[in-house]
């Protein structure tokens, strides 16, 4: 295993204070402490929000999705784990899955697999509000700035297996078909792209 | 691909939730055999936790905060 296991130091959201504030939040909130429950809303809501957005495209859904993200984290806060992770990517998790199998029933419904744009990865084309330019607003800005910068040291295929795995919802073999390359290397691209996105956010926190 | 690598690979998939059955039995006896495994794959989580900020920036509704902190939070599992 790579040296650097078990000492990852990132950027924010999860530097080591901020990840510390979170969790004290989160066991707060499964002592049923509704001031911190709105406090981990502040913190989350705008990320889980937007990608919950960035995967639905639908607004109205994607608030359905962070509404039962909320309430799970307030009914399970007391199950967490913090072996298992931070709590922000507690959250991000519940909400990608829950926002990935919506579209997949979507796509069951109405068997539109097919038309699943290759390569549909842009920033732009969000359907989003602009973010208030609250503090929180400006410091998601600067957290979104640096996660994307670490990707952009990543080579252009290892950038779009690591994107569509994350935000299509498409299975491992969908993602080969989709990018037209054998399933083989999709895994590894990914597996290398992700490496690489570590060690870039890695490099990015350390002095 | 050496174990190694093939833990490494396993343990990126499982954090985008993209292992199939048969690869996610191979993980779990992996994560048995392999010290420092389940610090990677928390690791990995992390790093793929930190892709939703890749997502185009939106605020959510201010309705939705009033939805969710008006919500009847009395219905939890278990008390502590």
């Amino acid at each position: 295993m790579p040296p650097r296991s078990g000492t990852l130091t990132l950027p924010d959201p999860i530097d080591p204070a901020q990840a510390q504030h979170d969790l004290d939040l989160l066991r707060r909130t499964a002592k049923g402490d509704r001031a911190a429950f709105a406090g981990l809303y502040d913190r989350f809501s705008r990320p889980l929000f937007s990608t919950a957005l960035r995967i639905l495209g639908d607004s109205r859904e994607a608030e359905d999705v962070v509404h039962d993200v909320f309430l799970t984290l307030w009914q399970r806060s007391m199950e967490f784990s913090e072996d298992r992770g931070s709590p922000f990517s507690w959250a991000v998790t519940m909400t990608r899955n829950r926002a990935i199998d919506r579209v997949r029933q979507r796509r069951r419904r109405a068997e539109i697999l097919a038309d699943t744009p290759p390569a549909d990865l842009g920033y732009g084309e969000t359907g989003a509000n602009t973010p208030a330019d609250s503090a929180e607003a400006l410091q998601a800005r600067e957290r979104a700035g640096a996660v994307r910068q670490a990707l952009s040291t990543l080579p252009d295929d290892q950038q779009q297996a690591v994107e569509l795995a994350f935000f299509s919802g498409l299975t491992q073999q969908e993602i080969a078909t989709n990018l037209h390359q054998p399933l083989g290397t999709v895994k590894a691209r990914i597996r290398r792209g992700l490496l690489k996105l570590r060690d870039a956010l890695v490099g990015k926190s350390q002095p | 691909m050496s174990p190694e690598e093939l833990a490494e690979q396993l343990a990126c998939l499982e954090a985008l939730d993209l292992l199939e059955p048969s690869e996610g039995v191979t993980l779990a006896t992996l994560t048995h055999q392999k010290i420092g495994l389940s610090a990677f794959q928390r690791d990995m989580r992390e790093v793929v936790g930190q892709l939703a900020w890749l997502a185009p920036a939106g605020d959510p509704p201010d309705r939705l905060r009033a939805r969710i902190l008006a919500a009847p939070l009395h219905r939890r599992r278990t008390a502590l």
